[in-house]
């Protein structure tokens, strides 16, 4: 009797240990990553381009054929603010054309406080960037901006961002159109060494 | 031997499912701050989203659930949530996207359920913000998520309240940074609470309510 009860404990023990060892060691999120396609500048920043294909990217009502619809219009009226703001939600690309994050672009030309044209980009392995865009596009549509703030592989960095659209040759649609947002990005702020 | 080690796992699977000691913050660490704290609250339930297509306006958008999946491999772990944020009072106060990723930082034997989430929030008249946050999920789905499953009829109702924010920020709170309006240049913190009603199996909670309380330090408001 005495030998089925240390059996019994020895077996016991194993699975309590071996649960835990393979609760320790077992991944239960394994998230899936691209290659990060980063060349360098001479001054040492690091670029990055990321890519949206219109509409196919535009996450709500992908469907919509022209570039502009489908976006999300802010008209509810919230208390006595006339407000005017768009906000629109994309699967983001690297340049292989593989989807690796999310991005938001809030924007309104209408605020009383000021009008403003944002970005966040979410790579779920990478982490975020938060950049804001200067209201009125340059002569060549290119829209240019600066890092507010980035959060794990982008934390401490800063530099610039651009917007810009091309028309972008598509089978399944008429009309169809790429973003490109550019990023340079340099060391952590306040490390004057990296940043010259 | 084979009865041993099943009762062995199923004692470790006790152990951590009970432990008191992982999930239980439901006190927000911001409770003590001296600073003006701004609340906002959100809701899953789709009468309470008032997003209108451009194309469609007499259409809610999204037409189904707010949170939005996706099949690609790299986003398989990832949601995206709209909704109007809504004030104290229960007015609309601006729009808020989130998104939210589980993270590989998870881990059962901490009883840590963690994802990275970003908020991407617009507040008229007073401006953008981002707050970036870590949370732990583990209370949500230990005392709701697995408790609905275990039931006969699929569902658990009951109360539910907890601090959903663990970081980055060393005391548990997420890190916010302004953008435009008001808040540019502000750097604060935030921390996100849930409180759920029901819920059920199949189709996930029935009202589940959240909260963001952002810190609006005392120097920024008499500066702004």
């Amino acid at each position: 009797m005495s030998g089925i009860i240390k059996i019994f404990l020895i077996g016991l023990g194993l699975g309590s240990v071996g649960a835990a060892v393979v609760a320790s060691y077992l991944p239960f999120v394994n998230l899936q990553r691209e290659p990060s396609l980063i060349s360098v500048q001479p001054n040492g920043g690091a670029v990055e381009t990321f890519f949206i294909n219109l509409p196919d990217d535009r996450i709500v009502d992908a469907a919509s054929e022209a570039m502009q619809s489908g976006a999300l219009l802010f008209l509810e009226s919230l208390d006595h603010h006339n407000i005017n703001a768009k906000a629109e939600l994309f699967k983001v690309r690297n340049q292989n054309n593989k989807v690796i994050g999310i991005g938001s672009r809030l924007s309104s030309s209408n605020e009383s406080t000021s009008q403003f044209v944002e970005w966040t980009v979410h790579f779920p392995a990478r982490g975020t960037i938060y950049a804001k865009m200067h209201l009125n596009p340059g002569p060549d549509r290119l829209r240019s901006g600066q890092l507010v703030a980035g959060t794990r592989d982008f934390k401490g960095l800063s530099g610039s961002v651009t917007e810009e659209v091309f028309p972008h040759p598509s089978k399944k649609h008429t009309t169809a159109f790429q973003i490109h947002l550019k990023t340079v990005l340099t060391g952590p702020l306040g490390d004057s060494k990296s940043n010259m | 031997m084979l009865a041993g080690i099943f009762v062995g796992i199923f004692l470790f699977l006790q152990a951590i499912y009970l432990n008191p000691l992982t999930g239980r913050d439901a006190v927000s660490p911001l409770t003590l701050s001296p600073h003006q704290m701004l609340e906002l609250h959100f809701s899953t339930a789709l009468d309470d989203n008032r997003l209108i297509s451009a194309q469609e306006k007499n259409r809610t958008v999204p037409p189904t659930p707010t949170t939005v999946e996706f099949s690609e491999p790299t986003l398989r772990d990832t949601t995206v949530f709209l909704s109007i944020l809504k004030n104290t009072t229960g007015h609309a106060a601006g729009l808020g996207i989130k998104m939210l990723s589980k993270s590989e930082t998870t881990s059962l034997i901490k009883g840590a359920a963690i994802a990275n989430s970003i908020w991407h929030i617009y507040l008229p008249a007073s401006g953008t913000i981002m707050i970036d946050q870590t949370e732990n999920y583990w209370a949500y789905i230990r005392d709701i998520v697995i408790p609905a499953h275990l039931a006969s009829d699929k569902s658990w109702q009951g109360t539910f309240h907890r601090i959903t924010t663990t970081g980055p920020k060393p005391q548990g709170t997420a890190n916010v940074s302004g953008g435009n309006g008001l808040f540019e240049n502000l750097n604060t913190s935030a921390s996100e609470s849930l409180t759920v009603a029901r819920y059920l199996a199949g189709t996930g909670p029935v009202t589940m309510d959240g909260s963001l309380k952002i810190v609006i330090p005392n120097s920024f408001t008499t500066t702004n």
